[in-house]
């Protein structure tokens, strides 16, 4: 763990002659924070890739949501990247010159994107404590992580969420393995209105449960008491012992952004902007700067600490992957055996007049071979338990889409169409090209749609099993009456321009899923 | 036990007013002369002569026919202004009033004290007045009523003691009664009080009535005599009328003079205060063209009642107003009556200035120099720094403000430890302002030391070998200056550095503003520098972001 030396205020230079340093920043809201963040994930990876940071941190207030839309932009970007590159290489080669890869539009280093969120701390009073960002290190990082934030917003109404100081250091019971939330870095981002024994006392109270993973941070937005911030806050990290790291705390992802941002904190308050006086921010300092000036604000011993820090953040999400519950195989079985039972169970039922033999049997031996090799069986295995339930129960359900053409989905009673009789192409639903798993998709008599999620409920328990989130988007009319309001302008002109841009017979709305699993390993 | 009443003889009703003319003045019924004036009296003509003796000792004696109207409701204003002496106040009968004064003697200081008051009360409202004192209210009624005035003291006080050998001595003309009975009274030999004692009972209630036993027994203070008291209007008009056309401020002021007195009697009796009042003169038309009526309204920012107060301000506003036309009468209505809450006195009290006191100082200096021209500076909640000082006309806080957002005293200085803090706190920061207004209350009333020394060493890094206490204050932010320019001056350039006057050099970190852009053509981007020249002098300059023009904003004091 490095110390940051607070006897040597490093001041920064102003020259870009020297080298610049590297940078990650660590603090950062996506438009997922409803009405704070300006800017999609999307375009905060693309602008932290342009700046040539080395670490970009998203963190969402009390919760994970951007992060899934960055780290496929990543992946599609860095998609793009390499294709670029590869073909500026094939271009150099085909024009007959001796090309040395990396000297073509030299690849930069990848971004690392870290998943992480914004937690503020409420006091028994309900006043607030302190402002922590978590950072998950490792796979149990990310699932004490997501514990605590569902923990969190389950104590609250919709849209809020509560947390104490108690659940890092004396947590409720049932989540002592939350207890000082390890596995995460925290980074402690003093609050503007505290005062600075305030702020000394927390920083005591992290480093005496987290002090090898713990930091303090710095966010200099240019507000004129900058160096006084800086002599304040290298005091309090020399007497609790957090070493001083940059951050940006970053609601936007370039300057242009902040009339967006203080119309949404316009709307926010329900105010129009200019009745908002000094909630909204003084200047457009809070996004993802480049480096020349990071290093004229930032002392460069808390830009190198911000490297520190990148790199005790190994978690990606593509560690992530199903884990299905143990229950659904009984005792003495392999998920394999299993399925193959159940399997030729339904074959017989399917095919009364002589079971599965010729094609059928070819083609379920073929499939069967796919899923064990892409070891899919539980997911089939959970369907399938879903089905028989609603079965049992005479609701009516069934498949639709790429899962008709599945017969072990038609041996398991998830379709109603015989796929061979069909003849129809199993890769369209399952195939080791793609390289994903199936999606299989349950239509469930509506009325009693309710029963099957209580099914699931009981069989799995509420902290295993959740709905996923319909996540909705301002449409032309609501965004164009909300920004309206802000702009103070009048009623009736909304009306009509909000008439004129939707035009037609009211919006639609688009819906986008966005699946959030508890991703919680099985208890045994 | 009564306490001791003195009442009052009120001499004569508004028309004898003393006017500076060569005529004189009587007041007379069809046969007799009431009451002459001054002059007349001068003259020879006395109370009781008749008219052709007063007209042959005078020859241009105006007689004047009394108006029981106008002496009522001269009585009844008189009545007015001098309840705030007392709030037990009687009328009694030939212009006497009767005031019980026991219970406020402590508060007017004592007895003496309290009857040069009211009769320079009376006076103030024009009449004259002859003041006795008594334990018992006929006995206070009698001893006004008789001449006997004789003596160094202007007042007549007769304690418990004397009262009856004081009032054995008057004559018994004076006794209400000695109309109807004057005759047999004088026939039987009864010409003092005393001797009205020594008949005997039986007799003088069968000749002259119950009532004179009863009297007399009131009167030594043998039998109790309640008294209704004279009850205020429940609302406040008063109305005067001129002798003479009137078109100086001077004698205008001197005319609404007792029409104040009243108000402030009568809002001492309803335990109210007034914060404005409307002075309307009616005009005599002097051309078809001229206005009837016009009125002057003196407002002022705290309730008051006090009498004197209310003078001076209305004092200041005469001498600033111009009379569209010589007045002949003036009414006073008082508009904005709410209840008063006497400031409490401290045990010790500070010779400091209270807040009341400041109060009443820019009252007056908002009525001497015109209400625009007291201004106070007042925080916006904008971070753009012309929009953020607002310059407004003074007005008092009200309670619930103590300690609220910062209000600084346009140009009042030090004194007392909060008004420093404020002006201390002026030169503090533009974020930090709402907090400095808490701190300023918390200073008020927990008081750290640290806050003070903190303002004064700004940016200084703090020495790392002997560690010092963080203070508990919030990080404060750029000072900003209290002196803005309303425009700001564009700077020329002098090799990379602005130039105001000399060229400066910028000290501090940028604070970059940029807000506003929702107020089309007011938006602002800037980057704020605290800059000094050689000399010493601290600027506030600022450098677009666009365009890198360098301006002038503040000045640091």
């Amino acid at each position: 763990m490095s110390t940051s030396d607070s006897s040597r205020r490093s001041d920064a230079p102003r020259s870009a002659f020297s080298a610049l340093p590297d940078y990650a920043e660590l603090h950062c809201l996506t438009n997922f924070t409803f009405l704070r963040g300006a800017s999609h994930p999307g375009e905060l990876v693309e602008q932290a890739i342009e700046h040539g940071y080395r670490a970009l941190a998203v963190t969402d207030e009390c919760s994970l949501a951007g992060v899934v839309r960055a780290h496929s932009a990543l992946k599609q970007l860095e998609e793009e990247r390499k294709k670029a590159h590869d073909e500026a290489v094939k271009e150099a080669r085909e024009r007959g010159e001796a090309v040395d890869p990396a000297a073509i539009g030299p690849l930069a280093p990848a971004l690392h994107l870290i998943i992480g969120s914004e937690l503020n701390l409420t006091d028994d009073d309900g006043e607030p404590f302190c402002t922590l960002v978590a950072l998950a290190m490792n796979r149990e990082g990310y699932g004490n992580l997501c514990e605590l934030i569902t923990l969190a917003r389950s104590r609250a109404g919709k849209g809020s969420y509560r947390l104490h100081p108690a659940d890092f250091t004396a947590p409720e019971a049932g989540f002592e393995h939350l207890l000082h939330l390890r596995d995460c870095v925290l980074l402690l981002v003093p609050q503007r209105t505290a005062t600075l024994v305030r702020t000394l006392a927390c920083a005591r109270w992290l480093a005496r449960f987290a002090a090898d993973r713990a930091w303090l941070a710095l966010e200099l937005w240019q507000g004129g008491g900058d160096e006084t911030q800086v002599d304040a806050l290298r005091a309090i990290s020399q007497r609790s012992g957090l070493p001083l790291v940059a951050a940006g705390g970053a609601l936007m992802h370039a300057r242009s952004r902040k009339p967006l941002q203080d119309t949404l904190s316009a709307i926010r308050l329900g105010r129009p902007l200019a009745a908002c006086g000094r909630e909204l921010a003084p200047n457009a300092e809070r996004h993802l700067r480049s480096r020349v000036r990071l290093a004229w604000l930032y002392p460069h011993d808390t830009l190198r600490e911000t490297l520190e820090v990148a790199r005790r953040c190994t978690f990606s999400l593509d560690e992530l992957a199903y884990e299905y519950p143990e229950e659904l195989v009984p005792s003495g079985e392999t998920p394999t055996t299993w399925l193959r039972k159940l399997v030729m169970q339904g074959a017989a039922e399917r095919w009364p007049d002589g079971g599965a033999h010729g094609k059928r049997e070819a083609q379920i031996k073929k499939e069967l071979e796919i899923i064990a090799e892409l070891k899919y069986e539980k997911y089939f295995l959970t369907v399938h338990d879903i089905v028989r339930f609603a079965r049992s129960q005479g609701i009516l359900c069934q498949g639709r889409g790429s899962a008709a053409n599945s017969v072990v989905c038609y041996c398991l009673f998830v379709t109603e169409i015989d796929p061979v009789l069909m003849n129809m192409l199993v890769e369209r639903f399952i195939s080791r090209a793609r390289n994903e798993p199936p999606d299989i998709d349950v239509d469930f008599e509506h009325q009693r749609r309710e029963e099957v999620i209580q099914y699931i409920y009981w069989k799995y328990g509420n902290r295993r099993a959740a709905l996923a989130a319909t996540l909705i988007t301002y449409r032309t009319r609501s965004a164009v009456k909300e920004v309206g309001k802000a702009l103070g302008l009048d009623a009736t002109l909304i009306e009509r321009i909000g008439k004129r841009s939707s035009g037609g017979t009211g919006p639609t709305r688009s819906r986008i899923i966005w699946r959030r699993r508890v991703s919680r390993r099985t208890r045994t | 036990m009564q306490s001791p009443a003195s009442p009052l003889n009120g001499a004569s009703p508004s028309d004898k007013d003393a006017v500076a003319t060569p005529r004189c003045h009587a007041l007379a019924d069809s046969s007799r002369v009431l009451i002459p004036d001054l002059d007349a009296l001068r003259a020879g003509v006395s109370a009781g002569c008749t008219r052709s003796h007063a007209l042959a000792l005078v020859p241009d004696l105006v007689l004047l026919n009394p108006d029981p109207v106008r002496e009522a409701g001269a009585f009844d204003a008189l009545a007015l202004a001098l309840l705030a002496y007392t709030p037990r106040l009687t009328l009694a009968q030939s212009h006497t009033l009767l005031l019980e004064g026991g219970s406020g003697l402590r508060l007017f200081g004592g007895l003496r004290a309290l009857l040069a008051k009211v009769a320079a009360t009376v006076a103030d409202c024009g009449h004259v007045a002859r003041i006795g004192c008594a334990p018992t209210a006929w006995g206070a009624w009698l001893l006004a009523q008789s001449r006997a005035q004789r003596g160094p003291r202007r007042f007549r006080v007769v304690q418990d003691k004397t009262l009856p050998r004081v009032l054995d001595a008057l004559p018994v003309s004076l006794a209400p009664f000695a109309a109807q009975h004057d005759h047999a009274l004088l026939q039987i030999g009864c010409a003092t009080l005393g001797d009205l004692r020594r008949l005997p009972r039986a007799g003088v209630v069968r000749r002259f009535g119950d009532g004179v036993l009863t009297w007399l027994a009131q009167a030594y203070g043998e039998h109790p005599d309640p008294r209704d008291a004279f009850r205020a209007p429940p609302s406040f008009e008063a109305a005067l009328e001129l002798q003479a056309r009137v078109d100086s401020a001077d004698a205008l002021l001197f005319a609404a003079r007792r029409l104040v007195l009243q108000l402030a009697g009568w809002l001492a009796a309803r335990h109210a205060a007034v914060s404005a009042f409307e002075l309307r003169l009616e005009h005599e038309l002097a051309s078809r063209h001229a206005p009837r009526t016009s009125s002057l309204r003196i407002g002022w920012a705290a309730p008051s009642r006090d009498a004197e107060h209310l003078l001076w301000l209305l004092r200041e506003q005469l001498n600033q107003t111009e009379l569209v036309a010589p007045a002949i009468g003036l009414r006073l209505v008082a508009a904005d009556v709410r209840e008063h809450a006497a400031p409490s006195d401290t045990l010790f009290p500070l010779p400091e200035a209270s807040e009341a006191s400041l109060t009443q100082l820019f009252e007056r200096l908002g009525a001497r120099l015109g209400a625009h021209n007291v201004l106070q500076l007042s925080l916006g909640e904008d971070h753009r720094p012309e929009h953020a000082m607002h310059v407004e006309a003074w007005r008092a806080a009200t309670r619930k403000n103590r300690g609220g957002p910062a209000r600084r005293e346009a140009g009042a200085g030090g004194g007392r430890r909060k008004p420093r803090h404020g002006v201390a706190k002026a030169a503090d920061g533009g974020d930090g302002l709402a907090q400095a207004a808490a701190m300023q209350a918390d200073a008020a009333h927990a008081g750290p030391a640290q806050a003070g020394p903190m303002q004064a060493r700004p940016l200084q890094p703090a020495p790392m070998q002997t560690p010092l206490p963080l203070p508990d204050v919030p990080l404060p932010s750029q000072p900003r200056p209290v002196w803005l320019l309303e425009r700001p001056l564009k700077l020329a350039i002098r090799g990379e550095r602005p130039v105001y006057r000399r060229v400066l050099k910028t000290l501090s970190r940028p604070e970059r503003i940029e807000s506003g852009w929702w107020d089309d053509g007011d938006g602002v981007s800037r980057d704020y520098f605290i800059a000094a020249d050689d000399q010493g002098r601290m600027y506030w300059v600022y450098r677009e972001r666009i365009g890198g023009q360098w301006y002038l904003q503040g000045l640091f004091g």
